[in-house]
Formats: C-alpha cells, sequence, structure tokens
C-alpha cells in the first residue's frame, strides 16, 4: 500500500510541470505591430490586473489615456504615448483592453476606427501561473505528500516506514520544487536526498537492526507538551502571516531567461551560476565533502579489528621464531 | 476560503516550508532515536531550502539555487558523519537513544 | 645674631636633608630600615652581620639625635626658641588631606621631645649592645634584632611627631612591637597568651586616645590656618589658645573640653603606661626577653603616656579637674603596685610592679603640673630600672648557666656577691637610686615630685590635696625602698640558697659593659635636676633641666597664674630630709628582715599576723582574677550571645544558608532546563520563538494619542507592539466613512504617524486610525472621539 502511495506521488511529481504547463499555454511571440509606433507602456494596473505586471512589450506607446477594464469600466493602465514624429495628425487614439488567456493582456490602440496596433503583453502575477484548479489541486497533492511523509517520519515506531515517509516527503518536496521552476534542483532533490541519502539511512539501519524500545522520549513529559503547544501555536501564526506574502510587483509569471539567455532554473542556468559567482563556495564544499568522507570512515572504523589484528600479527611474530 | 484553496501563492509553499521545519523541530524535541533524529534534521534543512527557491522564484534570482545546491551538500555531508557517528556510538553501546548518550555531559 | 633661625649655619644644617629626606626625620628612619633589613633579609645574615645592622642603625641615630640636640637645638634653646626647636619642611610630606584638613607627617624636635630622643636612642642602644650577649644563643636572633629597631623607630616618632596622628603611628607601633617582643617566644602558650593581653589591654586604651584625639578634632580649629579650616591636631596649633576659640566660652569650653580631651587621652596613657585599672598587662609582660623589659617595658614605652601628659600640658593645664584624675590614678598606682610587689617571688616581677610604681609617681609629677619632675624621673627612671632589669637578666643569665629551671625565683638566689660582683655593684648603684638615697638620681628627681606635690596648688583643687599626695607618695617610696631591697638582698646578700646560685657566674663583657654605663648614669644623672637652693652656688648644671624643658611646657594655668612648685629652702631641705630618712627607714627594714636570706620574724609574721596582707600582694590583690569574672566573662557571655544570635543565625542561617537556599531552588528549576540534554535545549528555543511571535502579535493594543495646542491638534499613532512602525502604513479617517481621509489643507493623502490639523478643519468628533501590518497585512482600527468642541468644518475636502 505504501508502495503505491510512494508510485503514484513520483508519478505526479514527474508530471507535475507538464500539467501546469499544459493549463497555461504556451508563451506567444507577441506579434509584429502595424504601425511602426514606439511602445513603452508604464503600468498601474489595478482591478481584475491587480499584481499584474507587464512582462514584455516591443514597442513605446504614449498616451494620456487610461487604459480601463473592458468589463468594469475601471480604470486599469496608464498608458502615455508620445505622438510618432512622421504623423503628427495621431491625436486620437483609442487603446482597448482585453484579456486573453488569463494571463495574457492585449491592448489594442485604435486610431480613427481602425485598430492599427495591437500589442500583446505578458502579465506576470504572484499567483503561481495558474488561474485554474489544476495547479491548486497538484500543489495540495505534494504539499500533503510531503506533510504527510514527514509526520509517517516523527510518528513511526517502524525505522524502515519512517524512511520510506522520508522518501515520500522528499518527493513531494521535489514536485513542489518542479513547481517553482527549480528543475534542476528537484532532480537533485530526487537523487541526492531521495536517493543517496536515504540509501545510507536504510543501510544504517538495516546494519543497527533493533528496533526501537521506547520511541518517544520518556523524560521531560512537560517539556515536551510545552515545546509541542509552541510548535502548534507557530504554525498557526506563521501560516496566517506567510500566506499573506505578496510578490514584488518585478516579479514574473514565468521566469525570464537569465542574462545568458538560459532558461531560469535548468542545469545550465544553475551551472552558470554556480561556477561564476559560487566558485569559491563550490569548491569549499569540494573540500568538505572530502572531510566528511574522510570522518566518517575514521569515526566508523571498527576498532575491534584492529586490536584482532595487532593480535594476530604478534601470533605471526611469535611463529616466525619458532 | 476558496482563494486559499484555489490562488495557490508564494505564502503556500511559505507556510508549506514552515509546516515541514517545524514537523522536523517536533520529530527532534520528541524522539529519542539517532537515527530519526538525523532525519529531522534533513526534514528541516530541506523545509529551509524550499523557503530558499520560493523567494528565489519570488526574485528571479537564482543565485538562491546555487545556495541551495550547497545546503545540499553539506546536508550530504553531515548525513554521511551522522550516521558514521551512529554507528560507532552503537558499536560502543548497543543502542542509539539520545536519552542514554550521557558520558560528555555535565 | 640673625633673627630668623633658619639662617644661622646651624639651623641650616638641621634643615639640610640627606638623599631628600630631612636630617630630622633619618632619626626614626635609620633603625626602620635596620628594621627593614633585618625582617626581610635577616634570616640569611650571620648573627654578626644582624647585630651590626641593628646596632649601626640605632647608634647612627642616637649619634645623630645628640648631633642636633647638642647642635642645632641648642643653638635655638639658647636664643629663647627651645619650644619651636628644629622641624621638617611644613610641606615635606603630606601624610593624608581631607578637604582643607591636612595631616602632615612631619616631625618635630623641640626640647621636651629631645629629652626622649636622647634617652630611648642612647639607652636603645646600650641595650641592643647587652642583647648580643643575652639572646645570643636564640634561633630568631634577626627577628629579634628586627623588632628591637622597628620598636626604637616607633618610638622615635611617637616622640617626634608634630601632631596626634604621626604620634599615634609611634603610639599604635611601640604597641605592636611590645606584643610581637613579649610573645617572642610564642612556643610557650603562656608567653602568647601574655603578648595577646598587653595588645588587648592596650587597645582599650588606645580607643580612648582615639576618641581624644576626634574630641580635640571636633572642637577646635587650626590656628594658623584661619578660622575656616576646622579641626586641629597639630600640637604647635593646639597649643595656641586660638585654637579652642571655637567656642565662644572661650579657650577649651571653660575646661570643661580640656577635661573630657584630658581624661580620655589620659585612659590611652594608662593603658600605655600601665597605670590602674589597665596596669595588669605589664607584669605580664616580663613574659619576653629581659632586655625587651628594660627597653620597651622599663625605659621606653612604657613612659610614652607621661611624655604625652607633658606634651599636651596646655591641655591639662587647662582643666584641673583632668590633672585631678590624673594625679589620683598616678598615686593610687603607685601604692597599689608597691603592695603588690612586697611578696613577689620572682626577680622580673618585682621590677615589673616597681615599674607600674614608679610610673605612678611621674603621673604624680604630670598631675601637679610638675612637667619637669615627670620627665626628670622619667629620665633617672630609665636609666636605673633599665640597669635594674639589665642586672635581672645578668642574674638570670648566670642562674640559667648555673642550671637553675626558673632563673628568677629569687627564693633560690642569694648570696650572688660572690659569683657576679659587677652585676652586683650595678645593682646595688640602682637601687640606692631607686629607693632616693642622695646622691644618686632617684633622690633628686623623687624629691623633685614629692616636693612638687607637697606644694602644688593648683586652681580649684582643695588645699590639702597636695599634701594628701604627697603623703601618699611617702608611703610609695617607703614601699619602694622597702620591697626593692628586700630584692636586692634576697638575690645578693646572705648565702646560696640553691645549688645553682653556687654555679652561677658573672656575664660576659657586652652585658655587663652596659650595666656600667646605666649604673654610671643612675649614679649622676640627678645632677641635672638639683633643687633651687638659694644656699647653693647657681651653677648653671644644677636645673639645666628645668630650663631646658621650660619652652616645650606650659608655666601658666589656664587662669593665667604660674605654675610654681619651688617653695622656700626649708621647706625643701626638710622635705628632702624626710624623703631620705623613709628611704633609710625602708632599706634598715629590708635589711633587718632579709639581710641574710627571709628571716624567721619575716616568717613567722607572714604565716601569721601579717597572713592576709601577704596573700592579698602575693595574689596581685586578686585584680586578674575580678576582671576575669567581671569583665572578661561578661565580654565572653556577650560575644557568645552575638556568635549565637547574630553569626548563627542572621548570618549562618538567614543570610549565607538562605542565599543558598534562593539559589538551589533557582538551580533547581533552571536544571530542568539545564539538564544536559539538546533536546531539551531545542524546546527552549521553540518555546523562546513561540513566545517571540505571542507577544509580537499584541498589536491589538494600537492606538493614538491626540494633543491639542493652539488651534492645532495632533494626532500620533501608536501602532503597539507587533508592528514595525516606520514601515507600518497609517491612514486617518476624519469623517466617519471608513477610509483613509486627504489632509484638509493641503490635500496629501494623511498617511505619517504623526499629523497635525486645525482642529476646524475635523468634521467629525470621531476620529479613526487605520493601521496595516506590513508583513501580515493585518488592519486594525481605533476610533477615538476628540474630546474637544469640534467647530464645523470650514472647509473639507471632497
Amino acid at each position: 500500500m505504501k508502495q503505491l502511495a510512494i508510485a503514484i506521488a513520483i508519478i505526479l511529481s514527474c508530471a507535475a510541470p507538464r500539467l501546469a504547463s499544459a493549463q497555461v499555454a504556451p508563451p506567444e511571440e507577441p506579434t509584429a505591430p502595424t504601425a511602426h509606433v514606439p511602445c513603452d507602456v508604464e503600468a498601474k494596473i489595478a482591478g481584475l490586473f491587480a499584481g499584474y505586471t507587464i512582462d514584455s512589450c516591443e514597442q513605446t506607446l504614449r498616451t494620456n489615456e487610461v487604459l480601463t477594464d473592458p468589463a468594469t469600466h475601471e480604470p486599469v493602465l496608464n498608458v502615455t504615448t508620445h505622438k510618432p514624429e512622421h504623423d503628427p495628425t495621431h491625436d486620437q487614439y483609442n487603446v482597448r483592453t482585453h484579456s486573453a488567456a488569463g494571463t495574457r493582456l492585449e491592448i489594442q490602440i485604435e486610431y480613427t476606427g481602425k485598430v492599427f496596433h495591437t500589442t500583446k503583453l505578458l502579465v506576470h502575477s504572484d499567483r503561481i501561473e495558474s488561474q485554474g484548479p489544476g495547479m491548486a489541486i497538484l500543489f495540495w497533492v505534494f504539499a500533503m505528500a510531503a506533510i504527510g511523509g514527514a509526520l509517517f517520519v516523527v510518528t513511526r515506531k517502524n525505522l524502515i516506514a519512517a524512511v520510506m515517509g522520508m522518501v515520500g516527503s522528499f518527493l513531494g518536496i521535489a514536485a513542489i520544487y518542479m513547481m517553482l521552476y527549480a528543475h534542476f534542483l528537484a532532480v537533485v532533490q530526487m537523487l541526492v536526498y531521495a536517493g543517496a541519502i536515504m540509501v545510507l539511512f536504510v543501510f544504517v539501519i538495516m546494519i543497527l537492526n533493533r528496533p526501537e524500545d521506547e520511541p518517544v522520549a520518556p523524560s521531560g513529559r512537560a517539556g515536551q507538551v510545552l515545546g509541542g503547544l509552541s510548535i502548534l501555536y507557530l504554525v498557526g501564526r506563521l501560516a496566517f502571516i506567510l500566506i499573506h506574502v505578496k510578490a514584488p510587483a518585478a516579479a514574473m509569471l514565468a521566469p525570464a531567461a537569465t542574462a545568458d539567455g538560459h532558461d531560469w532554473g535548468t542545469v545550465k542556468a544553475v551551472g552558470t551560476d554556480l561556477f561564476t559567482g559560487g566558485l569559491f563556495p563550490f569548491e569549499a564544499i569540494s573540500i568538505l565533502l572530502l572531510v566528511a568522507v574522510v570522518g566518517a570512515i575514521a569515526v566508523a572504523r571498527p576498532l575491534v579489528e584492529k586490536a584482532e589484528k595487532d593480535n594476530k600479527d604478534a601470533h605471526t611474530d611469535l611463529g616466525g621464531h619458532a | 476560503m476558496s482563494a486559499i484553496v484555489m490562488d495557490i501563492g508564494y505564502g503556500h509553499f511559505l507556510v508549506l516550508a514552515a509546516v515541514l521545519f517545524l514537523i522536523g523541530v517536533f520529530g527532534c524535541i520528541v524522539r529519542r532515536n539517532a537515527l530519526i533524529i538525523l532525519m529531522s534534521v534533513e526534514l528541516m534543512l530541506n523545509a529551509a531550502n524550499m523557503t530558499l527557491l520560493t523567494f528565489a522564484r519570488m526574485w528571479s534570482d537564482l543565485s538562491a539555487h546555487t545556495f541551495s545546491l550547497i545546503v545540499i551538500a553539506v546536508a550530504a555531508a553531515e548525513a554521511a558523519v551522522g550516521l558514521a557517528i551512529v554507528v560507532a556510538v552503537f558499536r560502543g553501546r548497543r543502542n542509539v537513544d539520545v536519552d542514554r548518550l550521557t558520558a560528555l555531559r555535565h | 645674631m640673625d633673627p630668623t633661625p633658619l639662617t644661622t649655619p646651624l639651623a641650616d644644617a638641621a634643615s639640610s636633608s640627606v638623599a631628600g629626606i630631612p636630617l630630622l626625620a633619618w632619626i626614626p628612619l635609620l633603625p626602620l630600615l635596620g628594621a627593614l633589613i633585618n625582617l626581610t633579609l635577616g634570616r640569611r645574615f650571620s648573627k654578626t652581620t644582624v647585630h651590626t645592622i641593628a646596632i649601626a642603625a640605632i647608634a647612627g641615630s642616637c649619634g645623630l639625635a645628640f648631633y642636633l640636640v647638642f647642635g642645632p637645638l641648642w643653638h635655638q634653646f639658647q636664643e629663647g626658641k627651645g619650644g619651636i626647636g628644629l622641624e621638617t619642611p611644613p610641606d615635606w610630606w603630606t601624610w593624608f588631606q581631607v578637604g582643607s584638613f591636612k595631616v602632615a607627617l612631619a616631625f618635630h624636635l623641640d626640647t621636651l621631645s629631645a629629652v626622649m630622643v636622647l634617652i630611648i636612642t642612647f639607652v636603645g642602644t646600650l641595650i641592643h649592645i647587652y642583647s648580643t650577649g643575652y639572646m645570643a644563643h636564640d634561633p630568631r636572633y634577626s627577628a629579634y634584632f628586627g623588632y628591637l629597631n622597628l620598636f626604637t623607630g616607633a618610638m622615635l616618632i611617637l616622640v617626634l611627631g608634630s601632631n596626634m596622628p604621626v604620634m599615634f603611628i609611634g603610639w599604635e607601633g611601640v604597641g605592636l612591637c611590645s606584643f610581637l617582643l613579649i610573645g617572642f617566644w610564642f612556643e610557650n602558650d603562656a608567653y602568647a597568651y601574655a603578648g595577646r593581653k598587653a595588645f588587648v589591654v592596650n587597645r582599650i586604651g588606645d580607643f580612648a586616645f582615639l576618641l581624644g584625639m576626634f574630641l580635640l578634632f571636633w572642637a577646635t580649629r587650626d590656628a594658623h590656618l584661619g578660622d575656616a579650616v576646622r579641626g586641629s591636631l597639630d600640637f604647635q596649633s593646639l597649643k595656641d589658645p586660638a585654637a579652642g576659640a571655637i567656642y565662644t566660652k572661650g579657650y577649651w569650653l571653660d575646661g570643661r573640653l580640656a577635661a573630657a580631651a584630658g581624661i580620655l587621652l589620659f585612659i590611652g596613657a594608662c593603658g600605655k603606661s600601665a597605670q590602674i585599672p589597665l596596669y595588669v598587662w605589664l607584669p605580664d609582660a616580663m613574659a619576653g626577653p629581659t632586655p625587651v623589659s628594660a627597653l620597651i617595658h622599663a625605659a621606653t614605652m612604657v613612659t610614652a603616656g607621661v611624655y604625652m601628659v607633658c606634651r599636651m600640658s596646655f591641655l591639662y593645664a587647662s582643666s584641673t579637674t583632668a590633672l585631678a584624675v590624673v594625679a589620683s590614678v598616678g598615686l593610687l598606682t603607685a601604692l597599689v603596685a608597691a603592695f603588690i610587689a612586697f611578696a613577689q617571688t620572682d626577680l622580673k616581677k618585682v621590677l615589673a610592679y616597681s615599674t607600674v610604681s614608679q610610673l605612678g609617681f611621674m603621673f604624680v609629677a604630670a598631675g601637679t603640673g610638675n612637667w619637669t619632675a615627670a620627665i626628670f624621673h622619667l629620665g633617672t627612671h630609665a636609666f636605673f630600672k633599665a640597669c635594674l632589669f639589665l642586672g635581672a637578666g645578668s642574674v638570670m643569665h648566670g642562674m640559667e648557666h648555673g642550671g637553675s629551671k626558673t632563673p628568677g625565683d629569687i627564693m633560690t638566689m642569694g648570696g650572688l656577691r660572690k659569683h657576679m660582683p659587677i652585676t652586683r655593684i650595678t645593682f646595688l648603684i640602682s637601687c640606692l637610686a631607686i629607693s632616693g638615697i642622695f646622691p644618686f638620681a632617684g633622690f633628686f628627681s623623687k624629691d623633685e615630685i614629692l616636693a612638687g606635690a607637697w606644694g602644688s596648688h593648683a586652681p580649684a583643687w582643695p588645699p590639702f590635696f597636695g599634701k594628701l599626695l604627697w603623703a601618699g607618695l611617702l608611703v610609695a617610696a617607703l614601699g619602694t625602698a622597702f620591697y626593692m631591697w628586700r630584692l636586692y638582698f634576697l638575690v645578693f646578700s646572705g648565702d646560696e640558697r640553691s645549688p645553682e646560685a653556687e654555679k652561677a657566674h658573672e656575664s660576659p663583657g657586652s652585658m655587663t659593659g652596659p650595666l656600667v654605663v646605666l649604673a654610671l648614669l643612675a649614679s649622676v644623672a640627678g645632677l641635672i635636676g638639683v633643687p633651687h637652693l638659694d644656699i647653693l652656688p647657681d651653677w648653671s648644671f644644677m636645673h639645666s633641666l628645668h630650663h631646658w624643658l621650660a619652652p616645650s611646657v606650659t608655666q601658666l594655668w589656664h587662669e593665667g597664674t604660674e605654675i610654681t612648685t619651688e617653695a622656700g629652702d626649708g621647706t625643701t631641705i626638710v622635705l628632702m630630709a624626710v624623703a631620705l630618712a623613709v628611704g633609710a627607714v625602708g632599706i634598715l627594714g629590708a635589711w633587718s628582715l632579709y639581710g641574710r636570706g627571709p628571716s624567721p620574724t619575716i616568717q613567722r609574721w607572714a604565716a601569721g599576723p601579717l597572713a592576709g596582707l601577704r596573700d592579698a600582694s602575693k595574689n596581685k590583690l586578686w585584680v586578674d582574677e575580678i576582671y576575669d569574672s567581671t569583665i572578661v566573662r561578661g565580654f565572653k557571655l556577650l560575644a557568645r550571645g552575638l556568635f549565637e544570635i547574630v553569626d548563627r543565625f542572621i548570618i549562618d542561617t538567614i543570610a549565607v544558608n538562605g542565599a543558598a537556599f534562593v539559589v538551589g531552588v533557582f538551580g533547581r528549576i533552571s536544571r530542568w532546563i539545564q539538564n544536559g540534554q539538546v533536546q531539551r535545549y531545542l524546546t527552549g528555543v521553540i518555546v523562546g520563538g513561540a513566545l517571540v511571535f505571542f507577544v509580537t502579535n499584541w498589536h491589538r493594543s494600537a492606538t493614538f494619542d491626540y494633543k491639542i495646542v493652539g488651534d492645532q491638534i495632533e494626532l500620533h499613532a501608536l501602532p503597539g507592539a507587533g508592528i514595525i512602525e516606520k514601515t507600518a502604513t497609517y491612514e486617518w479617517d476624519l469623517d466617519g466613512d471608513g477610509r483613509g481621509d486627504n489632509d484638509p489643507i493641503t490635500g496629501e493623502k494623511l498617511t505619517k504617524q504623526i499629523v497635525t490639523l486645525r482642529y476646524g478643519n475635523i468634521p467629525s468628533a470621531n476620529v479613526t486610525l487605520i493601521i496595516t501590518d506590513p508583513v501580515s497585512n493585518e488592519v486594525s482600527t481605533v476610533t477615538r472621539t476628540i474630546a474637544v468642541p469640534v467647530v464645523a468644518p470650514t472647509e473639507v475636502k471632497p
């Protein structure tokens, strides 16, 4: 049963980005302008599009008119234009907007009854990508997987069960990473944690091969109750605070490519950052890992064997003399 | 209510990280088995990582990914050494209850 | 001659300094240096080095004293400035300064201290030399000489100090050295106890001395520094009538203040000079080495009280009450000590009581205003009593070599004249001197005391008081002659009463040498105090001491009449004859009863009719026992009570254990947390974190204040805990519509934490503050009613 749950979690976590992107149409290239009007939109978005920012725009439009939401006729966008130099008669604009596919803003600029410019704006919100239920469902599923696995870890008496819960939790966490566009980290999470470290744990548990007598520390019950209550309070309080965290205005719907042109969160992007800005920590980490390996060997090396070996050597010496 | 359920924002990720972290703390507080405590520590490290990645996403700053990578490396080292100590302790005492590891106390 | 003494060559020589220290200060400094060397490094030196250093120090001091006294001071004296004498430069060394009150470490050599300095250094030198023989086999040789030098230095500070605090340094210093030297052989419990007793009894006196000093300080002002400076302890300044003029009633508050201060100081003198009731330590002090007894407990330290009274003569002359107390106590002491001395069988004990008795004589002299006689007797007594003690030491030395285990027991002696001729001769001379036999020193000094008592007519005294003193002293003198000659006969005359006495032999030259010198002085020193008799030619040496001391002691009673003790030739001669006769009677009595050892007569009497008196004398009038059962036991009871209540209960139980209990309670609490278990610590971290969040959640208490200044109203938002003030956003709703409003005048939105408005512009009496938490976006609203009449809005922004 557990294994089945874990398998489902793995499948879901792998499918998560795909599902998420399936919900949202792939970013379209902005269409070419019908008129060559320099466009620069400074946005102050209200109403339906509150929290959206203009993602990309190829032309600059300068107008003093207020962009209103077609549905409510509330002012949505302030667009300032400056008149094209070659056409001094352009002084009447009619700017219309409508949302397309939920996260795109289409702005049409009409002049003398004729749409001569359409610009499509990518709008990035503090809500993650999807407005639809798919994303939310995925999030909750993986979040529950992560939390459930974690609770499994801290409550199970059986160590193997605890480790399996841990693996499930890590997989859920990896899926969450993907939803955060941290593809590389998600993979690393699965490889290193769910793979290597957990296997290490399993090995150690096998070596010890000993079920726990009393899983919960018997001493200081009052302290544990107090600590538990504190934790519950902190959960509530932190959730209340953190749920209101808003994205800054500059955040984008889908992360833009990095300065080097790589997609955000990919191996290339992370690698470039790691081997440029983070080179020293990277090298330091290599030394740390070396020390950890040597230290682990030194700590875990059985001393008994050495003594036995010494004894054996002594015997050999005696035998040699004989 | 439905907005909180349906509109998944950065806050949701942060709350998830906080909950995971506190579960890890809970495990550290109440459990006696050194292995479970080590796992709880890993859980806390993961929660911290998740927070880092959320903020990286929020601010479009990729260096947090680098940082997370380093955290994972440190966690791996910690797990290796920690498990080695657990094994060494078990060899000497035939149990890994942190309650009974009192030789260095006082 | 130049009127200013400082420019004369001799005065220059006196005020010159060696190594930055005035010549005068070197007198006490030399022995102190010797003490420093011997006490720190002495154990590494050979005995020769040790006593060479010690003797060089004291002899150098002695030579310097002779030079300064007979050079510059003599010069000053001849110019009539003997009372001013020599002083260390006034700003040489300020010991301490409190506000305008300043105490200098200053020394003052006038004619009075000159006498003392000469006696101390000269006798001290002789006793140092004597000690090289007496202490030759002692393992703590260097310590002994160190203490002896230290004592000499302290004593010199005492007599040379030009103000009371400096005198008090010496006063305490000699007490300390006395304690150290009495208990020098502290391996013996009785000796150590004797040292402790001396110290404690002296402390009682010192306490009174301090009180007297404080009283003087409180009641006087510095005559030199003017009215503003209250408190004077400098002798020269105190001597000035202006010092006591702080009260409108005049000098020393009509004598009452002088009486109080004088009596308090005299109690101090009683402790130091072994007068009733504080004399009990001196006989026990004989536990120390004999040279110490000679130097400290006969010649010098015990005379400090007499010196102090003479030094404060201006104070005592202002109060005949205090003088009467001094004289009465002196007389009583002289009589009681003489009585106790009758039946003592220990050589040194007899001498000790004799010393107490003779000190009583001196105090009677001081008490009758006869300062010269007091100092005169002090000097002669220093010679003959030192000679007696050293002689006793010599005898005991000889007896010890003869094999005696109780070398001081005079009942085992006798016939020593054959074995110790030099000791015997010097002892004989000294006994003649102390008995007041013409022409030895004691005759003149004792006669002067007796004549002074006879002729004393202090103001406000009953006329017979002087005669009473005289009669009492005469009895004491009779007793003195008797017990001293009893001692002499028992020691030297008759046949040896023990085999040890037969084997006794004369002491080495280092011991007999000083004896001879002292005996010589005991013979001739009286000449400086020959009384004024018209029938004698007026040789200048004859009562030179009187003239010499005259500038340093007061010659006038407080009322202004002259202190005179001299009578006509006839009276003087009769008094001399009576005193001489009394001495002779005492000697004859002693000879008849003890001339050849204890006669059967005296043994019969002692067993029969005089048994009660004998027991009383032998048991020292049970004074020690009385003190023990009253004062000491009472004190012990008090101490025990204090120990049980204060120490055991209050300090131990409540304070100490209570503190430990409180700490223990906290410790038990914190041990629950600090139990070495990391999990427990982590719990603490989490609970603490929760508390932080909990506390910072108290923003419900957000409110605002308002303040009305003129027609302005100032609104001041108080966001409460939990909101970061700098980043919180504020909105002010003035018209009650639930939304933030604009400033009625400028039209800008009110977003500041503090806003100032004209209250006429507030449309509604209810003002609402809307605060948004920057972190949680929680919105809190506070509405308050402004309690001022709100004028109808003149201008409201739409």
